[in-house]
């Protein structure tokens, strides 16, 4: 069998499963079923020897035996001889702790490499922290303010020469003011719709609350236009693979 | 025989049997992928800064890519996927492949970069090797771990991670000419990340600012890898099928690149000065493909949406 022919039978394969899927959208149904079990004990299969391939074989057991030198050859160079670190052996004991969680007797232990985790990551938080919102609290910092008046929009740059281009990233034309003054009361109002410590009693606060709400909606709602459009790619992606890259560009095109 | 009193039209609009709603979207997502139909686009100024970014690297130079996409999100991250490594094999940069995201998706990246060396085989050009060009890391599942330790060391983060070299024997991946020197992440000139999953996240918490970062990521992670884009966390964004058809966009004219006719086909006043593109090569893919029918599509959802409404009014009305 020649390769182009495995790839197509492969395709088939990947067709059938697609229309079983698909099928539950007339009603549940046996050929269903049978895919969806067929999918979960593939998934699981395949990730009980990713486990060990992947992750435990190079970075456990490989660590804690060690390797013998390999001389190097036909210009790769070779590898010196690397320790084994014995003490890699007592993760296997902390690790299979984590299961106890499945025994009402022992359960207790399992708490142990949980706290493990919980402590080396509530270590890192401040660091973490900062690191996703610091930039972006320092950019919420705009002016809203032009500082020039000379035009609205910001001008055409492509032409122009590059000390003058500068000068035009360096000044804050009115449309980029309005836009900065937007962002700027967007997340405020944001802001103050999450203060829930007291009562919010000023007229002022109130509105800026109902405000936030209600951009809280508008983004919601385009957030889930983008999902709603993601979800029907990927129904476009099965319908090319069934119709074009299956049927047109496999099976007639051999 | 009696006369079976007429239903008002509202109560038809929404008893609507959902089976054929169902079968007309199948139409509809796939009639219009017969067709050629041509929707202009005008690539987002973060895709361009994406474009940019990767057209900056230099020859030779080996970038970490990570990939947290299976086939379950394959409509929008083939199609970005594809484009990255188009780019990188046409300028000769090297890949190191690994993912903290799915234990599948080394796999299927694997199996993606197989289908394009077909494709440049059958134009002639030399494919991408494995070991010389790219080499694969595998899975790594404590994502967090991993993306510190990488922020400390790259070996001791990599450690024990083998390849194949081309003698046949099992090496050390740093012995080969993807990672070899490469130490520290402060050597590598850019992080590519291709995910359909939080991974963007913890890429900004432990590696922000330690190396420069761009993103490829689904329409439904795009609201969130946004902020990162806008405060200058990442230095380039693709999102969704959009950003996949921008990349494709991107390869065949460049920007603010001058065609043969003179005329510029994406200006930018975003990015200063000219990237070239790569016109005399095969460009477009599965962005242009899905794109229009997603247009369809999208039509359809509001004519439903519209006709909701109208027979919810209709019916509350009596009508």
């Amino acid at each position: 069998m020649s390769y182009q022919n495995y790839l197509v039978y492969r395709m088939g394969a990947g067709v059938l499963a697609t229309i079983g899927f698909y099928s539950v959208l007339y009603r549940e149904n046996k050929f269903y079923r049978f895919f969806e079990h067929m999918y979960i004990g593939l998934a699981v299969g395949y990730s009980i020897v990713a486990l060990w391939t992947e992750t435990l074989h190079d970075l456990w057991w490989h660590r804690m035996l060690g390797a013998h030198a390999v001389p190097g050859a036909n210009g790769v160079p070779g590898q010196p001889a690397t320790n084994a670190h014995w003490a890699w052996m007592l993760l296997l004991p902390i690790g299979l702790l984590g299961y106890t969680v499945f025994n009402k007797k022992y359960n207790w232990l399992s708490r142990i490499p949980i706290g493990m985790i919980i402590g080396f990551n509530a270590g890192q938080q401040i660091q973490i922290w900062f690191n996703q919102y610091g930039p972006q609290m320092k950019d919420s910092m705009r002016p809203i303010f032009p500082t020039t008046i000379k035009s609205f929009f910001v001008p055409d740059t492509l032409h122009m020469a590059t000390k003058q281009a500068a000068e035009v990233k360096n000044t804050v034309y009115a449309s980029q003011a309005i836009n900065n003054f937007l962002f700027v009361l967007t997340l405020t109002c944001v802001l103050s719709y999450f203060l829930f410590s007291f009562d919010v009693k000023s007229k002022v606060l109130r509105g800026m609350n109902t405000l936030g709400r209600w951009l809280l909606m508008v983004g919601f709602g385009a957030i889930f236009g983008s999902t709603v459009a993601m979800r029907f790619t990927l129904v476009i992606d099965r319908m090319y693979f069934i119709f074009i890259e299956f049927l047109k560009q496999g099976v007639f095109h051999r | 025989m009696s006369i079976q009193p007429r239903q008002p039209i509202g109560k038809l609009l929404m008893s609507l049997n959902r089976r054929i709603l169902y079968l007309i979207l199948i139409v509809v997502s796939t009639v219009p992928l017969f067709f050629q139909i041509k929707v202009p686009d005008k690539p987002d100024d973060s895709t361009i800064d994406m474009y940019s970014k990767l057209m900056s690297l230099p020859e030779g130079s080996t970038v970490l890519l990570s990939t947290g996409w299976t086939y379950s999100t394959r409509g929008e991250n083939k199609g970005q996927f594809d484009a990255i490594l188009k780019i990188l094999m046409r300028r000769h940069i090297k890949a190191a492949l690994f993912s903290i995201s799915d234990v599948t998706a080394p796999k299927v990246a694997i199996e993606e970069i197989t289908e394009l060396n077909m494709e440049r085989q059958k134009e002639g050009k030399k494919p991408y090797q494995r070991w010389s060009d790219w080499v694969s890391l595998g899975f790594f599942p404590n994502g967090d771990g991993t993306a510190n330790a990488m922020s400390v060391s790259l070996v001791k983060a990599f450690e024990g991670k083998q390849e194949v070299a081309p003698n046949g024997s099992v090496e050390n991946v740093f012995n080969s000419p993807v990672l070899k020197g490469h130490d520290s992440i402060s050597s590598i000139p850019l992080l590519i990340g291709v995910e359909s999953t939080s991974a963007t996240t913890t890429y900004i918490q432990k590696l922000g600012g330690k190396v420069p970062i761009v993103f490829a990521v689904t329409g439904v992670m795009g609201p969130e890898a946004l902020p990162y884009y806008s405060s200058g966390q990442v230095s380039g964004l693709a999102i969704g099928l959009k950003g996949a058809l921008d990349l494709e966009t991107l390869m065949q004219y460049g920007i603010n690149n001058p065609g043969p006719n003179g005329v510029v086909m994406v200006p930018s006043q975003h990015h200063a000065g000219v990237v070239p593109g790569f016109p005399n090569d095969k460009n477009y893919g599965t962005g242009l493909a899905y794109f229009p029918t997603l247009h369809v599509s999208l039509a359809l959802l509001i004519l439903a949406v519209l006709v909701g409404n109208i027979g919810m009014y209709m019916q509350r009305r009596g009508w």
